[in-house]
């Protein structure tokens, strides 16, 4: 569970002071799948740093996993609790082997040396990764490499994760693996996820979507309610997926399908039902 | 992509005998045997050594063209460390002298032996890195680093260092890379003949690569905090994997080797 | 021709272990004015192919000749290339490196021989047709920038030698939606002016939606030369080059597969709309 309520942050820069979160509120449930979109600069990627303590609270409220991360005593057990991947594959890595690097998170948090490669195994199985321990990183493709460094963060198993744009520097395959592997982590394994992203079309399959702009919430609610208004994703400078744009374009010339498609799939059985 | 793979060392997967044995037992084995081609100076210890390198060569089932590789490049070098040698080696019944040439044959032999002694360390450590991956390398060295821990120096903390640092190393070089022919589209001329020129010319390559390591570092240093580091000095004493019989074995081969090298 | 390629191939580290071709036997023609994607999986040698016809790396067998010279002969001025033709590499906003923007978009025309004040107006055309304001941004420092600023700001860099062809490799890649469009929209008006544009992208949907003519390529070798709607329309071969399709294509492709009777050669939104409208209208006509 994370509670956060109207938080502020802001930071010295070249024009003055700039506001990047300026009263941010998102409530994400145990085992809710929670999408935060915006565009670049929006403030999204600050507000998730709060999560586990990496940015400090200036102002506002932020309880996370039952504890107060205002709280200096909590900042450890916060990092465990929550793990976090980021968007370039490059630079989450502390070691040229796989398997050392997935080991990294448990020890820092000082686990037994005889239950680490067991930990490591698990960890890479479950991202699909398995029989990898022993390759360099750097000779991986992008999506295997945001699978390993997510594996690095399993290892330890977190409540909750958060990914930071984990897809934004990936071609189509690595997308879709990442894609899959996150979706799986939440039916399967019951995880409580926050993923950030500008890709309307990733934030189809979440329980509930937050549409963020100039550092707040603008609305939140399921994807069939957020990503099919239009001027809340013009207000959010996004642009909506293909079958909503149809769909709009299709209502303006007469002809109306029963719902607001949000994939493919469901505009063309919709429209060939409509014929 | 060119310079990342260079990077990645001249490896060759096998399953020789050679690229079985422990990293720390061939990083060890590698020094034992340097030494014992340095200690070398008889005709016998010559012989030793030239039938180790057959042998090593055999048992690492790689074909001989590759394993003398770029030495055979070396040649000219080669021609001039023996000539150097020749010539400026005063010995005190010089063959022919003229200022401060001379030529003797203590000159010739000691040529041959400086010669001969580069020549059989780089084939030895063309051998090491070809039966051994780079990374392996690198955790052998970290592994030898921790007798630091006695005079009382972080080696947790620079082994850590050197870990991250070598994994950003394939990722800079080919940032670099990309870099710099971008830059030489935009017309950077980097192949001017002029020192202060070529000087003025690397700042559009230095810039940006400082600029992006330091985003790089910072970058990653967010991500290891988001993992829980906070020193080394907090993380689980990590226990090497024991070295497997075989590689003492082999440890011992080479100690011996260099024992022979310093009775002969 | 402007550009031609002929049987062009590219080797890696020639005679050793790691030998690997990166090209096999190319050939192509580039006109002037096209507007070409390129697509192909990672490591199907579309980098390489850039370098080549950037003229940064030379073929290991084959020729490029660009208006009428060969890029790589000897007496070849490689400088008339770099004011022909521009390459905007990927993540382009790192290679920015001088303490003004105005500086930095003014590098690449150190060697042109135009005077100070021509290099101040092609600077100043250059940044606005990048959507700035000369005045605000010529003397700010492009490290202040926001990430997509900084992009545009390296894309007027590029744009300043006022090239004839540009080479594009994943432009909008980490862009958001608004500026992936505001991007896509400049591009297009530079093809308007007559500026050949080869764009690199793996996303189907830019290519499908604003490319004239697509080069597929995979494992080195030129698989596919043709419209988008000609090789879009083999939905199953392009997925099995891990290509995809754009949604356009891919929304014709479930409606036909669902019984709608609608054309396969659709790729791009402003012709998938009038053909559903016309098919939801008209029933059985067909035009």
């Amino acid at each position: 569970m994370i509670k956060a309520k109207d938080l502020i942050f802001s930071y010295d820069c070249e024009g003055g002071r700039h506001r990047s979160l300026d009263g941010a509120c998102i409530t994400v449930r145990d085992g809710e799948l929670v999408a935060v979109l915006g565009h670049n600069g929006c403030g999204k990627s600050t507000l998730v740093k709060h999560f586990n303590a990496l940015l400090e609270v200036q102002k506002g409220e932020l309880t996370v996993a039952g504890l107060d991360a205002k709280s200096e005593a909590n900042i450890w057990t916060l990092r465990r609790k929550v793990g976090m991947v980021f968007q370039n594959p490059d630079n989450q890595f502390v070691s040229s082997v796989v398997a050392e690097d997935v080991a990294f998170g448990l020890e820092n948090y000082g686990v037994d040396g005889s239950e680490i490669p067991e930990r490591v195994s698990a960890a890479l199985a479950l991202v699909g990764m398995a029989g990898f321990e022993r390759r360099s990183p750097h000779m991986l493709s992008g999506g295997q490499k945001q699978r390993v460094a997510l594996a690095g963060v399993l290892a330890m198993d977190p409540d909750i994760l958060v990914f930071d744009e984990v897809t934004s520097m990936l071609d189509p395959d690595g997308r879709r693996e990442v894609l899959s592997v996150i979706k799986r982590l939440h039916s399967q394994q019951g995880k409580t996820i926050v993923m950030i992203t500008h890709y309307v079309e990733e934030a189809v399959f979440a329980d509930r979507v937050y549409l963020m702009h100039d550092g707040r919430m603008l609305a939140d609610g399921a994807p069939r309610e957020m990503l099919t208004d239009l001027e809340l994703l013009r207000r959010t400078g996004l642009t909506p997926p293909t079958p909503v744009r149809m769909y709009h374009d299709l209502k303006a010339a007469g002809f109306e399908l029963p719902y607001c498609p949000l994939t493919n799939e469901e505009l063309a059985e919709e429209l060939c039902r409509l014929k | 992509m060119s310079m990342t793979e260079r990077m990645t060392g001249q490896f060759i997967p096998g399953a020789s005998l050679l690229h079985s044995l422990d990293a720390r037992a061939k990083l060890f084995g590698f020094i034992l045997l340097t030494a014992a081609v340095i200690l070398a100076d008889t005709v016998a210890g010559y012989a030793l050594i030239i039938a180790l390198m057959l042998l090593l060569t055999a048992v690492s089932k790689l074909p001989v063209s590759t394993v003398v590789g770029s030495v055979r490049r070396m040649f000219w070098f080669f021609v001039i460390i023996f000539i150097m040698n020749c010539l400026f080696y005063s010995a005190e019944d010089p063959i022919w002298s003229w200022w401060i040439i001379s030529l003797s044959k203590a000159g010739a032999v000691q040529g041959f032996n400086v010669m001969f002694r580069i020549l059989i360390i780089l084939v030895l450590s063309n051998i090491f890195t070809l039966v051994t991956p780079p990374l392996e390398i690198t955790s052998a060295i970290q592994s030898m680093l921790k007798p630091l821990k006695l005079l009382r120096l972080p080696a947790d903390d620079i082994a850590m260092i050197i870990s991250v640092a070598i994994q950003f190393i394939p990722t800079l070089l080919q940032e670099a890379d990309t870099i710099k022919m971008a830059q030489i589209a935009r017309g950077a001329r980097f192949e001017s003949r002029k020192l202060h020129e070529r000087a003025a010319a690397m700042l559009p390559l230095i810039v940006p690569m400082f600029l992006s390591a330091f985003k790089r570092a910072d970058e990653l240093a967010t991500a290891m905090e988001a993992r829980g580091y906070r020193g080394a000095k907090h993380r689980s004493g990590k226990k090497a994997a024991p070295m497997p019989a075989g590689s003492y074995a082999s440890i011992l081969f080479c100690a011996a080797v260099c024992a022979a090298e310093i009775i002969i | 021709m402007p550009i031609e390629v002929k049987n062009l191939s590219f080797t890696y580290s020639a005679g050793t272990p790691f030998e690997t071709s990166a090209l096999k036997n190319i050939s192509l023609e580039i006109k002037n004015g096209e507007f070409i994607g390129v697509m192909g999986h990672t490591g199907c040698g579309k980098s390489t192919l850039i370098r080549a016809l950037a003229g940064l790396l030379r073929p290991s067998e084959g020729s490029i000749v660009v208006d009428g010279s060969d890029i790589n002969g000897r007496r070849y001025d490689r400088s008339k290339l770099r004011r022909k033709l521009g390459v905007v590499f990927q993540y382009p906003e790192c290679q920015l490196f001088e303490t003004t923007v105005e500086k930095d978009v003014a590098f690449g025309l150190k060697h042109s021989g135009l005077n100070k004040d021509e290099v101040t107006e092609r600077v100043r055309w250059a940044l606005e047709i990048c959507g700035f304001d000369f005045e605000k941004i010529a003397k700010a420092s492009p490290m202040g920038l926001s990430g997509g600023e900084k992009r545009r700001v390296a894309i007027a860099g590029v744009l300043a030698v006022k090239p004839e062809y540009l080479i594009l490799d994943e432009p909008i890649a980490g862009l958001d939606p608004l500026g992936r469009e505001a991007f896509l929209e400049l591009i297009t008006g530079l093809n308007a002016d007559g500026m050949t544009i080869i764009m690199v992208s793996h996303n189907a949907d830019c290519i499908g939606e604003y490319a004239r003519r697509v080069l597929l390529l995979n494992g080195g070798e030129l698989v596919g030369d043709g419209s988008p709607q000609e090789l879009f329309s083999d939905v199953e071969r392009m997925r099995s080059l891990h290509l995809g399709v754009s949604r356009s294509r891919e929304i014709a492709w479930l409606l036909k597969k669902g019984g709608m009777d609608i054309p396969q050669d659709i790729c791009s939104y402003d012709r998938l709309l009038p053909a559903v409208l016309a098919h939801l209208r008209g029933g059985d006509e067909h035009d």
